[in-house]
């Protein structure tokens, strides 16, 4: 009886520690403080002639690919644009959003250098690293482990090899 | 009795150095004797100190087994405990001189997530495989030896273990010489060094179990005999030393050379305590000559510094001592009579051959492994870890044959397995590597800092105009045709006829249904897209 | 029980409650750590310290012009730098303009009373001495885990995350120009983020001149992502814009219309007696060829 008590008890100590590991673990969980506008990138692209880089600026040729200020989205918002009945909802909350509705705290670590426009300067798509429309929607984000990036400088993801030399990246 | 007395000594010993290693472990290395200029100190010296003397129980057990000396049967049991505590107090001591010692598993020579390599030139990672592998190897032949008592055919497995660890310590402590010998430090300069420190690591450790057969009431004349050899031997590399690099340090020939002289005078030699004292006198003069090779001129030593000794003293003796009375009650005196019954002979060599030989395959394959991952490392640096990691893979393999001779096949599996899980999760956490730092805010890349006038035009068109008046200029119809009542497209010669005075006004202050930019786009800027616009225009059919 | 084993227990037990209140004498809740100044005359005080130091340098040698690099023989850039040593007079301007362009922390009482400064700029004798970025680097032989590293620009890296503190580079370099971390600058609030592009070291890492690889980082980006070939050229490191004297001068050494290359034309170039044979990357300069 005592040894299974004890037995059970460890076991609940394990799960503990593997789900508090699983959870609480930095680096791979960004806490989004958008909250109030539900962004659609399924609405935002091709199929209003728009890519990546007509909202995130950066992204061909800065390190951050930045995120679009409520003044870009008043560029187009500026005017109702459709009957659709989230319309109205969109413009009311624009009017109340801050200058920068949307911020992110940066996955990469002080001591790494990542910058967008060499990457995209080397013909890699937006998709490879933060994959489709859909799946951005549904929440993911790029992986910045430094063995998948190794990965693809070493030309194992079928890209040409780049510089794997430590001083390329790191500070 | 002297052994209980001896264990709680060397657990009061142990009582400073709990201080000690507080002080060390929280204010890390700035609470010893370090600067700018010398980086290696105590920590180092004790550490060399210790293997040293571990390195002479391996001396007394495998290698005079091995030579087929017989006396040295009599002290080979307690030989080995020796190497095992001394062993256990050595490892303690790298692992505080790193700066960051939760970090020692990079040193693990295996690939990880990170794709990151050690750098295998270096001899701190040969330093950091053969002492380990010589840590398991020890326990390994130990373990037979204990276990012969239980099961006498395990006799025949100790000289097969014996002629695996004897080449193991030569190897090890060329690799800990070769610390030194490798760098550009004058003073470590000395490609007799391997020989040196294996000469001085053997001279401390006949010392020491002179001193502990003493404790225990045994004489060994021979060993006050190679005691007296090895002096001589050792005043043969200070002169060298001497000579080569005008290295001269009196305590160390006073302590080291002369004082053993006195088991010349054969009523002087007959004292027990006297022995015990030379003894004695040889270790201190052993650790000194450590001290003043690992910093010549080190700053001023602190309480930290001179806790080392008690932390190693009393580690070894609480460690040797509990072991000794341990396994006295186990085993009773038995342990340390000649064993005999099963003769000696009687291994399988064949067997033995096709371990060594599977041994040696794994350092094969690690190697080669290795050199495919890391094409830069040299060949040649790939040597001092070939032979540890054999002797690993074949001690292991001799071992897992002796015991499963002896017991439960089930047993046995069940403990390896275990073992094997248990490392397994090790290795995989070593595979994982630590978590990222994220204490900072990152790193801002200034080429963000472009001058204005040097922002391109054609980013800002693109970024700002295109989605709706296209990337060509000629209108986004899937975006302003679906939204947008139509703005008009412009000509060349309509561009010509407003100018590009209004044209940039109309992008700084908007007009019908386009946002004003002023403030988002310089003047300049605006200029230059009116122009590239105009270019784009140009270009329409 | 016996009483007396009872006895050793309740001793025992006091024992050990009091070692552990005494282990929490460290703990934050404890003693809060001091607040971090970023004021830089503290650090300007901390460098007439160091400067009042007398450490020898040495001799040096000639040695000759540094060309590419024989572990990276096609490569197209190698940096460094040459310091006149007939213009520069020791002020002392290019440590101070160093600490703030890569947030080197002061130190503590107890290290300065030990010597043990941060500063990657050393005055020894009146003349500036850094790392001098070897091509054939003995600090790079000996790391156990490959943080300092030969970047194919000529630099020898350092990388922070992979440090151990094994301290083995530091023995190993025959001019003494690495410098330890000893204690927690951040902790004892002594560091300062002066230049939100270079990270802020731990305790227990080693560290030294990195020739401005952040500076050399970001123009590099920069060319790489217009298309254009990147020779370094007019990049220069903190210590050489700082000196009023201009005695230091940045370039690349492969490059023959670099200011560096240029500089050295017609000069003796000497460098320390001890790192002779290393092919170093940061020479000085002394009188004519």
């Amino acid at each position: 009886m005592k040894g299974t008590l004890l037995l059970c008890f460890l076991g609940c100590f394990g799960i503990a520690l593997i789900a508090a590991d699983l959870f609480f673990s930095t680096g791979d969980v960004i806490a989004s403080k958008n909250k109030t506008i539900a962004f659609s990138h399924e609405l935002h692209g091709a199929n209003i002639g728009l890519d990546c880089t007509h909202c995130h600026t950066g992204a061909r040729l800065g390190y951050k690919a930045h995120f679009p200020s409520k003044q870009d989205c008043l560029d187009c918002h500026r005017l109702p644009l459709t009957d659709s009945a989230g319309i109205p909802k969109l413009d009311s909350a624009l009017q109340v959003a801050k200058a920068m509705p949307w911020q992110t705290e940066s996955r990469v670590p002080a001591h790494v250098i990542f910058h967008h426009g060499v990457h995209a300067k080397a013909n890699i798509s937006c998709e490879t690293c933060h994959g489709s429309i859909a799946e951005i929607d549904r929440g993911k984000r790029a992986s910045v482990k430094m063995g998948e990036c190794l990965a693809c400088h070493r030309g194992e993801t079928g890209f040409a090899p780049a510089a794997t030399d430590c001083a390329r990246c790191h500070r | 009795m002297i052994l209980r007395v001896l264990f709680i000594v060397g657990l009061l010993l142990c009582v400073p150095s709990v201080f000690v290693l507080d002080h060390a472990l929280t204010l890390g290395p700035a609470s010893w004797a370090l600067d700018q200029k010398t980086f290696w100190g105590t920590p180092i010296a004790n550490f060399v100190f210790w293997i040293g003397l571990a390195h002479a129980g391996t001396f007394f057990s495998a290698m005079l087994l091995v030579l087929n000396v017989k006396w040295q049967k009599r002290i080979s049991f307690p030989a080995e405990i020796s190497t095992i505590a001394a062993l256990f107090v050595a490892a303690i001591f790298p692992l505080i001189h790193l700066g960051i010692p939760q970090r020692f598993y990079f040193m693990f020579p295996m690939g990880l997530f990170r794709h990151l390599y050690v750098n295998m030139e270096s001899p701190l990672v040969w330093d950091f495989v053969a002492i380990l592998v010589y840590l398991c190897l020890s326990i390994f032949f130990l373990l037979i030896h204990g276990g012969s008592l239980r099961f006498p055919s395990l006799v025949a497995f100790r000289r097969p273990l014996a002629w695996v660890l004897f080449p193991l310590v030569l190897w090890v402590h060329t690799i800990v010489s070769l610390d030194f010998a490798i760098t550009l430090v004058p003073t470590w300069q000395g490609a007799y060094f391997p020989i040196y420190f294996i000469m001085g690591a053997l001279f401390s450790g006949i010392a020491l179990v002179l001193i502990l057969s003493e404790l225990e009431g045994r004489r060994l004349r021979r060993l006050e005999d190679l005691l007296i050899a090895f002096s001589w031997g050792l005043l043969a590399f200070w002169i060298w030393e001497f000579m080569t690099k005008g290295i001269w340090c009196s305590e160390i020939l006073f302590f080291g050379f002369l004082i053993p002289q006195l088991l010349w005078v054969r009523p002087l030699r007959a004292i027990p305590t006297i022995r015990v004292v030379i003894a004695m006198s040889v270790i201190f003069a052993l650790w000194w000559e450590r001290i003043k090779l690992v910093m010549p001129s080190a700053p001023e030593w602190t309480l930290v510094d001179y806790g080392w000794i008690a932390l190693g003293l009393g580690g070894f003796m609480a460690i040797y001592f509990g072991l000794r009375l341990v396994t006295k009650r186990v085993f009773s005196d038995r342990i340390d009579t000649v064993s005999t019954g099963v003769s000696e002979e009687s291994f399988p060599k064949k067997r033995i051959a096709l371990y060594w030989g599977i041994g040696f395959s794994a350092a094969l394959l690690f190697v080669a492994w290795f050199m495919v991952r890391v094409p830069t490392v040299p060949g040649v640096r790939m040597v001092p870890v070939f032979f540890p990691l054999m002797a690993l893979v074949t001690g292991f393999l001799i071992v897992v044959d002796a015991f499963s001779r002896v017991l439960n096949r089930r047993v046995l599996f069940g403990l390896l397995g275990g073992i094997g899980v248990i490392l397994g999760m090790f290795a995989g956490l070593i595979y994982q590597g630590g978590k990222t730092i994220f204490d900072e805010s990152p790193a801002i890349i200034a080429t963000e800092k472009m001058p204005e006038s040097s922002r391109p035009v054609d980013v800002i068109w693109k970024s700002r105009c295109a989605s709706c008046h296209g990337e060509e200029g000629h209108l986004n119809r899937k975006f302003v045709h679906e939204f947008y009542p139509l703005p008009r497209e412009i000509s060349v010669s309509r561009f010509d006829s407003l100018g590009v005075d209004s044209l940039s006004k109309v992008i700084l202050d908007g007009r019908a249904f386009m946002g004003a930019y002023r403030g988002r786009i310089s003047e300049l800027e605006a200029r230059s897209l009116i122009e590239y616009m105009r270019s784009l225009a140009k270009e329409a059919p | 029980m016996d009483q007396s084993r009872r006895d050793f227990l309740k001793v025992a037990s006091l024992v050990l409650g009091g070692l552990a209140l005494w282990g929490c004498r460290r703990d934050k809740n404890f003693s809060p750590a001091p607040k971090a100044s970023s004021d830089i005359s503290l650090w300007k005080f901390e460098i007439k310290q160091a400067m009042r130091r007398n450490i020898p340098l040495g001799d040096l040698v000639p040695i000759k012009i540094p060309g590419p690099l024989p572990k990276f023989p096609k490569e197209i850039n190698r940096f460094g730098m040459a310091i006149d040593l007939d213009i520069c007079n020791g002020c002392g301007e290019c440590i101070l303009a160093c600490v703030l362009e890569n947030n080197i922390s002061r130190v503590n009482d107890r290290e300065a009373q030990k010597g043990r400064f941060m500063h990657w700029i050393e005055m020894r004798e009146g003349v500036p001495v850094m790392c001098s970025h070897c091509g054939d680097a003995p600090c790079e032989k000996v790391c156990p885990t490959g943080a300092a590293v030969a970047s194919p620009d000529g630099m020898s890296a350092m990388i922070y995350p992979r440090c151990i503190g094994s301290r083995y580079c530091g023995a190993n370099c025959p001019s003494k120009t690495r410098k330890f971390n000893y204690t927690d600058a951040r902790a004892e609030g002594l560091s300062a983020k002066f230049n939100p592009e270079v990270p802020l070291r731990n305790r227990g890492v080693m560290e030294k001149c990195s020739l401005c690889v952040q500076r050399l980082q970001n123009d590099r980006l920069l060319a790489k992502t217009l298309g254009k070939e990147w020779r370094g050229m007019g990049v220069q490191s903190a210590c050489a814009m700082a000196c009023p004297k201009k005695a230091i001068v940045f370039g690349n050494w492969l490059d023959s219309e670099s200011p560096l290359s240029q500089a050295v034309r017609g000069r003796g170039i000497y460098t320390l007696k001890s790192i002779q044979g290393l092919d170093p990357s940061v020479v000085y300069l002394v009188g004519r060829a």
